[in-house]
């Protein structure tokens, strides 16, 4: 389930964001298995690899840009850690939940629940290898449309 | 830019963009209509109500209704017709325990006609981000019916959301022992409300908000503001100063222009009330935006 206050910590306020189509997320989750999670986002939820950047290689291991098959463009930074916890937490942002949880849904991933509101908006989780992911529609409550 | 798309489970949802037109009276199924920009309106039995784009109506099945549009600028109407089978199986999966829906898993009977109340509700939060998705999808894509019926899925999940906000919440507010005459106050309040939100940039005063409910001024004015926290008139304002928000966001409209629109007499009140009311001047919301 997603942490709340850690999405709220890592992302700005979907209200500070100018409406543009290209997306860019950070999202400095941690993943036990990188190299699996890579592959389980490339093959299994069908992102196409933009370009890789030489960041900090002693704090991030291989930050990627990732396209998804709605061309929405993310960046992802995942950090690896000596301990290899057995399940690590990915947050894959959507700006329409329900879409991609029917296009992942057919393409065979192992949802744990159906898409439910919380606070933060509209979510649902599933299994990739070693890892848990939460794909999110981050929605806003306080103003109209 | 027009579309009609019947799913297999008699779901129906269509849109249409126009100036003038007239649907002569009819009967559907339970349904949902939105506006995203203009406003419709709708004669159901006695009733005449106006719909915005900050609201939603639901009609019950084997309601009669005609509606027009009558608008200088194009209207873009959008309306869900849920079939009967489709809404008895929602609403049983969502108030039967695991074991009941096990025991008896078919399960035909419908849901009575008059089930919901019928009237306007306010257009925002989870209803109105489903409900712009699935209107993007059809429009712009080829969605298959398991995505649109789960889009339809969340919308139910969503209006009894605001169903309970907006009905069961306000009654539990009445303050009257007789559960029969909370809910008879209840929808006699729920066509004053119309009557405001149909009518906020007419004058109209207190004698014709009763008029609309079947009910005396005095017993109006004590029996609204225990259900929706404020009286009449404060209602009436709160709904002028939400129309002038969606017009600085989405006209270009001058504040003169809104003014007249939104049936303020002068702009100097409206400035004064509308930043009272939001901390900031409407030139200044405007730019926000």
């Amino acid at each position: 389930m997603l942490n709340p206050n850690q999405n709220n910590r890592d992302q700005p306020k979907l209200t500070d964001r100018k409406p543009i189509t290209i997306r860019m997320s950070y999202i400095p989750d941690l993943a036990g298995k990188i190299s699996d999670a890579i592959n389980f986002i490339l093959m299994s939820l069908n992102f196409q690899l933009e370009q890789k950047m030489n960041f900090d290689k002693m704090v991030f291991l291989e930050p990627m840009t990732l396209q998804d098959s709605n061309g929405k463009i993310i960046t992802l930074i995942i950090k690896e850690i000596e301990n290899d916890p057995e399940i690590q937490h990915i947050i894959v942002h959507t700006d329409d939940c329900l879409r991609d949880y029917h296009k992942y849904l057919i393409a065979g991933i192992e949802f744990v629940n159906r898409p439910e509101y919380t606070a933060a908006g509209l979510q649902v989780d599933f299994l990739g290898h070693n890892d848990r992911y939460t794909l999110l529609e981050e929605r806003t409550y306080t103003e109209s449309l | 830019m027009k579309f009609i798309r019947v799913l297999k489970n008699n779901n129906q949802i269509s849109s249409e963009t126009v100036k003038h037109a007239f649907y002569p009276e009819h009967i559907s199924n339970f349904s949902i209509k939105t506006v995203f920009n203009g406003n419709t309106s709708y004669n159901i039995g006695r009733r005449k109500l106006n719909l915005f784009p900050d609201s939603f109506l639901a009609i019950n099945q084997g309601t009669s209704y005609s509606s027009k549009v009558d608008s200088y600028v194009p209207v873009n109407n959008l309306s869900i017709s849920f079939s009967p089978t489709f809404l008895s199986d929602f609403y049983r999966s969502h108030h039967k325990t695991q074991k009941e829906l096990l025991d008896e898993p078919i399960f035909n009977e419908e849901i009575s006609e008059n089930f919901f109340l019928e009237t306007i509700y306010p257009f925002d939060g989870d209803m109105k981000y489903n409900i712009m998705h699935l209107k993007q999808q059809l429009e712009q894509e080829a969605p298959d019916d398991l995505l649109v019926n789960e889009y339809l899925h969340h919308c139910l999940i969503n209006y009894f959301k605001v169903y309970k906000n907006e009905v069961v919440s306000k009654s539990e507010n009445l303050k009257f022992l007789n559960k029969s005459t909370k809910v008879e106050i209840l929808k006699r309040l729920t066509l004053a409300k119309e009557y405001i939100i149909s009518n906020y940039n007419k004058n109209i005063d207190l004698e014709d908000i009763a008029q609309s409910a079947c009910l005396s001024v005095n017993h109006l004015l004590r029996t609204f503001k225990q259900a929706y926290g404020k009286s009449p008139h404060q209602y009436l304002i709160q709904v002028r100063i939400d129309r002038s928000k969606y017009l600085l966001k989405h006209s270009e409209y001058t504040i003169n222009e809104i003014v007249e629109i939104i049936g303020f007499e002068c702009p100097s009140s409206f400035i004064r009330l509308f930043k009272a009311m939001n901390k900031i001047t409407p030139g200044k919301f405007r730019l926000n935006f």
